[in-house]
Formats: structure tokens, C-alpha cells, sequence
């Protein structure tokens, strides 16, 4: 159950640490998935988590509660990924590492289970080499499904900025694409435009 | 490859990753690692006698100051008629006093524990432990006075030369920008310059004295004259408060010291980080100096003043940053919106004619950067010296 956020807040300034601890467990789940999109699968994943709530408990006293909490944790976690990235920028760039055979049964061959997986972290790879405003607006908006006001809030830019990062984000990506083979396989077993993929659009806000 | 194609399988590769599980992490283990999840478990004494201990230390402080402040023979110096009790007395009640609300005059003395004033946007200055200072003057600049103990000092660097001075016996203490500390003690004054540069003379002489240029110690008389102690030792060599022992001859003025020990030429002088400035003394000591050695004077010996002014540091110093500053701008690769900082010491080293010999970096800066600065550093002149001087200045870079 989500509790009410103001509440929360104001038990966790207090120094509650059951609250604190409900927070922790009521964001926890979304700040990993953000984390790891965000990072393409980090072998740092539980430290830059970690981190994420730590910072989160030393900033409390500044939530001014103009955003939603999650808004809020959200620009917290995408500071702290950046942070952690500037400081890795220097060290070679390690392969996203791939989710081993042992998942659940979803009546997927393994096959066609490996092939997803090698496209969704070619996928990362081609996010990986675009500039870190574009990466983080395209992860916000297309996997994590926020509208570009969200994101507005959570980057700190105005929301024409955001749309256009995001478009330009989606055009580096339509250029690069093919230059992955397991993404270029995907171009070409597509059938012709009368078998159309799943539209992938759910994010629009209301005029 | 058709751009519909493309974009479809874009789409198709973003739902993909949108529809991956959430990670599986070992949740348990995160919240056992973030201390601010668990219920402290504090001994009960330990918290219910934590705020009576903090109030019995104020109090004691407080008496201290009420006990101790007529006790003081230095309360009764020269400004004793301005000593202000209640404001001094509020003063010990915490650790932090806000000097605009200090009335010229008011005396500040610490109790157990140190003592901070701080007059925003301007100056800090910080008494230590058992230390009294006197608040002398507000405005553009700040004078305070040293009567026991010590005080450290951060001022926030400002276009004007002089913002902030400590008074402490006969010496004056003029802050360029700095944290310093001064320490009062019966046989003299010690100051340590500890970021910036100080002018350190008599007090009646504003503008006049020696310039110490960080990192430095020095000693000097209770009347301003510099001590000439073991330079070579550093800071460690004049611990604030630390009896002075073995000191050399203290020479009349610091113009006698400049003629009795003239530097050899080439080298910097002083122990690289100190220098004299003008001022009627040190003008008349340098003429003094130059009749005293007519052969060397005629001989191929360098002309020129002995030692830069501070305008003369300081304006070599804002050309020398300023070119390190556009060379790291220009020369460290970054990517879209990244920011990348620096903080490094530079040491430059002039020439007689006023040119630079070297520029240093600790830590050094990438060979592009230094690359650049070098092929720059051609395009500065400084103030013409008879040696030239070096002068050391840690600053943040950025791109």
C-alpha cells in the first residue's frame, strides 16, 4: 500500500526509521529498474542504488513538495547514475551482462529468449554512445514511460528542451541502428508495412 | 534497409526492453547497509543526558567569560573604555555570532570552546579556545584586535587590496583574500598564512611590512619586525603560541634585512613564498642596500626593485591563472554537458625583465594543457624585478 507521501516525508525528517525503511520499500523496485536502464545493466547496480536512498535521506529537508515523491526520487537517482557515470568515464566500457538462460517460462523458446536479449542489450549499447541528456530523456520517456512534463521535472529543463532531446535522441538511434547485427536482424525479418510491429506510444499527454 | 523498417524495429526493440523484468537485487542486504533504516538503539543515558551535557558546557562557558573577563590584564589595554560586556557575553553562548550586529568596540572573548564571528560576504574570524579580540572597525574594512590568544581568518577574496586586518600588540596583519592565523604570545607575534597572502607591519604604518604568501610562517616582533627564523622548516617550524627559541638577530627594520641578506642572483627571495612591498622603509632600506654594494652594483648585477609589489603579484598571478584557465578550457575533451574540474597549485617563476621562466602545475594538468600554457606564457609580462620572484596559488579550473 502507498502511503500518503507528505506524512511519510515528514516522519523520515523526524527520524523515523520505520518510515524511512517503507520508503525505502515502497521506491526501491522502480529506482532499480531506472538505475539499470539508465546504466544498461551496471555491475554497480546495489551500490548506485544504495547511494540513491542515501541521498535521498540527506535531502528530505529540501523536498518542497511542488513534485510527486517518486518525481522527486527520480531526479535523485538520475543525478546519482550521471554522477557515477562522469566518474566511470575514464575506465573501459564494460558489456551490459545479458540475463543468463534461467528465466521464468513464459512459452518463449530459449532461442527466441536469446535473440530478445541480445537486442535489448544492443540496444543499450547504441543508448551507451549517445551524450547522457539525450540517453536519459529517451530511457525516461520510452522504458520508464514518463511525459516530457515529468521529465521536465526530473532533469530540470523546460519541457521543449525535453521533446527536443527526445527527438534528436530518437534520430541518433534510427541512424546507429543497423550498425548492430542483432537489431539489423530485426530490421530485416520485419514483414512489409501491412503486418505492423506494436505501436510503442503510450506516453502522450493530453492536449 | 527501408527508414519504415527501421523505425518499426526501433519500436519493436523499445518495448522489448520496456517489458524486462526489474532486477533482482538483494533487497535485505541494501537495507541492512543503509544505517538510516534501523532504530538506533542508543544507550537511554546517552540520549537523555546528551542535551544537559551540551547546556552544562554553555554554562560553563558563559561563567568563564563573566569569571575570567576581569581577570584579563589585556581587557584594560587601549580600548578596554569600548569593551562591550552583554555583547560579549551573548557571544559565549554560541559558536557562531553574526558580525553585523557587533557594534565597533565589542569584545569577544571564547570560553572552552572556539569562537567564530562571521560577518557575511566579507570575513570570518575565529578565536580559539580562551582567546579575546576586539571588534575595532566595520565598514569596507574589517579591523579586529588580537588582545589574547589566538584568531584564524578567512576572508573572501575581494577587488579591493585590503578588506580585513588583525590588530595584535604593535603588528598589523592585512588580509589579501585569505585565512590566516595569528597568535599572540609574549615575545611576539606568529603568523601562518595558510591560503592567500597577508602584509604583516607595524600597526601605525598601514601598507608597509612584508608580504607572506601562502603556505608560510612567520614570527615577528610585538612591534611588526620580522624574526628571522628557520624559514626552510614550513609552517611546522612556528606552531601558533609556541615559544620562539634561537631566533637570529632581530634586525632594526625589514629594510635592514633586505640589505644584510641580500639574495643571490637567480634565486627567489625570501624562502620563494615571501616578499618585502614598497613602502617609505622599504623604498629607503633598498637604497640603503644598493649604496652599501657600490662593486656589485657595477658590476653585471641586475637593476630593478629587489622585490615585486603586491599589485605587481597580484596582477602577474590573475594573468597566470587566466591563461591556465583558457588552455584547460580549450584543451580537455568532454562530451555533451559534461563538466570537468581541476583543482591544481600553480607555481610561475619571473624573470629580471619581467617575462615568465616556468609555470608548474601540482598536480600537473594534462600535456595538452600544459602544452598550451607553455607556447602562452611568452605573452605575459610582469613587474621587472632585480631576480625575479616566484609566487605559488592553488585554483579551480574547469571546463
Amino acid at each position: 500500500m502507498v502511503s500518503d507521501a507528505s506524512d511519510l516525508v515528514a516522519r523520515c525528517r523526524a527520524g523515523d526509521a520505520a518510515a524511512f525503511r517503507q520508503l525505502f520499500r515502497e521506491h526501491r523496485v522502480a529506482v532499480a529498474r531506472l538505475v539499470q536502464r539508465m546504466t544498461g545493466g551496471s555491475p554497480d547496480l546495489e551500490d548506485l542504488v544504495q547511494e540513491v536512498f542515501v541521498q535521498v535521506h540527506k535531502s528530505l529537508g529540501g523536498f518542497r513538495r511542488e513534485a510527486q515523491l517518486s518525481t522527486w526520487i527520480y531526479r535523485i537517482a538520475v543525478n546519482v547514475v550521471l554522477m557515477h557515470r562522469r566518474a566511470q568515464k575514464s575506465r573501459p566500457y564494460s558489456m551490459p551482462s545479458l540475463p543468463d538462460g534461467n528465466v521464468a517460462d513464459d512459452g518463449e523458446l530459449p532461442d527466441e529468449q536469446l535473440a530478445r536479449n541480445r537486442r535489448v542489450a544492443a540496444l543499450y549499447r547504441l543508448l551507451e554512445h549517445m551524450s547522457e541528456k539525450k540517453r536519459t530523456v529517451y530511457v525516461l520517456h520510452e522504458l520508464e514511460g514518463m511525459t516530457p512534463t515529468e521529465i521536465a521535472k526530473v532533469v530540470g529543463a523546460p519541457v521543449l528542451t525535453v521533446r527536443t532531446r527526445l527527438f534528436y535522441a530518437r534520430r541518433t538511434l534510427l541512424a546507429e541502428l543497423t550498425a548492430e547485427p542483432a537489431l539489423a536482424t530485426l530490421v530485416e525479418s520485419l514483414g512489409p508495412l501491412s503486418d505492423p510491429a506494436p505501436a510503442a506510444e503510450p506516453h502522450k499527454e493530453p492536449a | 534497409m527501408s527508414p519504415e523498417r527501421i523505425q518499426r524495429a526501433l519500436l519493436e526493440v523499445t518495448r522489448e526492453a520496456r517489458l524486462e523484468p526489474a532486477p533482482e537485487i538483494d533487497w535485505e542486504a541494501i537495507e541492512e547497509r543503509l544505517p538510516m533504516t534501523r532504530v538506533r538503539t542508543l544507550p537511554p543515558h546517552a540520549r537523555s543526558y546528551r542535551p544537559l551535557l551540551l547546556a552544562a558546557a554553555l554554562c560553563c562557558a558563559a561563567v568563564a567569560l563573566f569569571v575570567g573577563l576581569p581577570r584579563d590584564p589585556a581587557a584594560s589595554g587601549s580600548l578596554g573604555g569600548a569593551t562591550a560586556a552583554l555583547p560579549a557575553a551573548r557571544a559565549a553562548l554560541s559558536t557562531e555570532i553574526d558580525g553585523s550586529k557587533l557594534a565597533p568596540g565589542t569584545r569577544i572573548t571564547a570560553g572552552d570552546m572556539a569562537q567564530s564571528v562571521v560577518h557575511r560576504g566579507h570575513a570570518t574570524w575565529t578565536l580559539a579556545p580562551r582567546s579575546t579580540g576586539v571588534l575595532v572597525a566595520q565598514g569596507d574594512v574589517l579591523v579586529i584586535r588580537l588582545e589574547v590568544g589566538s584568531v584564524t581568518s578567512r576572508v573572501v577574496k575581494s577587488s579591493s587590496v585590503e578588506t580585513f586586518a588583525v590588530e595584535a600588540a604593535d603588528v598589523r596583519v592585512a588580509a589579501h583574500g585569505t585565512e590566516f592565523v595569528v597568535t599572540l604570545a609574549p615575545d611576539g607575534v606568529s603568523v601562518k598564512v595558510t591560503e592567500g597572502s597577508v602584509l604583516v607591519g607595524p600597526r601605525d604604518q598601514p601598507g608597509v611590512g612584508q608580504l607572506l604568501l601562502s603556505p608560510a610562517a612567520k614570527q615577528f616582533t610585538l612591534g611588526g619586525t620580522p624574526v628571522e627564523a628557520d624559514e626552510s622548516a614550513g609552517l611546522d617550524a612556528l606552531r601558533p603560541g609556541r615559544p620562539r627559541t634561537g631566533a637570529a638577530p632581530i634586525p632594526e627594520s625589514p629594510s635592514d634585512k633586505a640589505g644584510a641578506g641580500a639574495p643571490t642572483p637567480g634565486t627567489t627571495p625570501g624562502s620563494g613564498s615571501i616578499a618585502s612591498v614598497g613602502g617609505p622603509k622599504a623604498k629607503a632600506g633598498a637604497e640603503a642596500a644598493s649604496a652599501a654594494e657600490p662593486t656589485t652594483a657595477a658590476s653585471n648585477e641586475p637593476t630593478g626593485p629587489e622585490h615585486p609589489t603586491a599589485a605587481g603579484i597580484e596582477s602577474a598571478t590573475a594573468d597566470v591563472v587566466k591563461l591556465a584557465a583558457t588552455c584547460f578550457k580549450q584543451r580537455t575533451a568532454t562530451s555533451d554537458g559534461v563538466r570537468v574540474m581541476a583543482q591544481t597549485t600553480i607555481t610561475f617563476r619571473t624573470l629580471a625583465d619581467g617575462g615568465v621562466r616556468s609555470i608548474d602545475f601540482e598536480p600537473p594538468l594534462s600535456p595538452w594543457v600544459q602544452a598550451c600554457v607553455k607556447i602562452g606564457m611568452g605573452g605575459i609580462h610582469t613587474e621587472s624585478t632585480r631576480y625575479g620572484f616566484q609566487v605559488s596559488r592553488t585554483v579551480n579550473v574547469e571546463r
